[in-house]
């Protein structure tokens, strides 16, 4: 165990495992999303209240549930390059705002447009929608704090504690259908309980949300790559591999 | 499949502005961030070969400098 967080460490360990790992996740994850996405919009059934407005569910859920366990992700991480100063922790914080900023986005945008027919409304400032917009500040945030900083390590300490401080927000969002009176419908997954809809509209969900993680993954650890890269530029290893290229 | 025709799936049942548009932006955006991660990794490159340019240049001329001083 100590020995694989050790080697996790590694910049020039992870840059190799990362490597062989990604394209695996970019080719699972553009099987999994082009048999979901197409599953989901011509082959699931229309909804008996929502008619076929509900489709946009393959795309919203599984955006919006990344949306928040990468921040979450990231407040670990953030954990982790606090107290044993791990400098990968302070990469994976790096690599995976913009893709948590992106995908939230899309849970915001594709939420608003199905609440139009469903709602009424494009938009209203309740709860559960009010909490997301700010996860969304919220990675913004991190973004910009890491392009004022120059130094790299009040830049890794100062951006660590913001995403532990963000991630208040998150069960205010996960609880906020339940807390609040909202227009948002619950969860209609748990991991406790059966799905609230049949087997037809949940597995293609699912292979969405699935090739949606590693789609996520495959775009951090892109990113985390080119951070490496950027980092350990002066590294003998870094040069010889770069020069390569 | 619940469409009989492409047109039927292109308007499903008049949420079609609502349902593609939701999936048109999706596919922007995860393109959007693709190309960036693709166009910051062509800059880390493009930086470390000018840098060892440079530094080829140095040195060759540090030698020539030493070659001319003897």
């Amino acid at each position: 165990m100590w020995q694989w967080f050790h080697k996790l460490g590694s910049p020039k360990w992870f840059f190799g495992i990362a490597g062989r790992l990604i394209p695996w996740l970019g080719f699972g994850a553009l099987i999994l999303l082009g048999v979901g996405i197409v599953w989901g919009l011509m082959f699931a059934p229309a909804d008996y209240q929502q008619g076929d407005s509900y489709r946009i569910i393959f795309i919203h859920v599984p955006s919006a549930y990344l949306g928040q366990s990468l921040y979450v992700a990231m407040a670990v991480a953030g954990a982790v390059g606090l107290i044993w100063r791990m400098k990968m922790a302070d990469t994976f914080i790096a690599a995976t705002a913009p893709v948590g900023a992106a995908l939230t986005f899309v849970a915001l945008f594709t939420g608003a447009v199905w609440g139009k027919p469903t709602w009424g409304t494009w938009w209203v400032w309740d709860a559960r929608l009010t909490s997301m917009l700010l996860l969304f500040f919220l990675y913004l945030g991190v973004m910009a704090l890491r392009r004022a900083l120059e130094d790299p390590e009040s830049r890794a300490r100062a951006s660590a504690i913001l995403t532990l401080v963000g991630v208040v927000n998150i069960p205010i969002i996960k609880f906020s259908v339940e807390w609040w009176n909202t227009l948002h419908q619950p969860a209609s997954i748990k991991m406790t309980e059966a799905p609230a809809m049949p087997a037809s509209m949940w597995v293609p969900l699912l292979i969405c949300a699935i090739g949606f993680h590693l789609l996520a993954g495959w775009l951090i650890l892109m990113r985390m790559r080119n951070e490496i890269l950027h980092r350990e530029r002066r590294a003998r290893w870094v040069r010889d591999w770069l020069l390569s290229q | 499949m619940q469409f009989d025709s492409l047109q039927s799936l292109i308007a499903m049942n008049g949420y079609g502005a609502y349902v593609w548009s939701s999936y048109l932006v999706f596919l922007v955006v995860i393109t959007a961030l693709i190309l960036g991660t693709r166009l910051q990794y062509r800059r880390i490159v493009a930086d470390q070969q000018r840098l060892a340019r440079i530094e080829a240049r140095q040195a060759s001329e540090r030698k020539r400098q030493n070659e001319s001083g003897s």
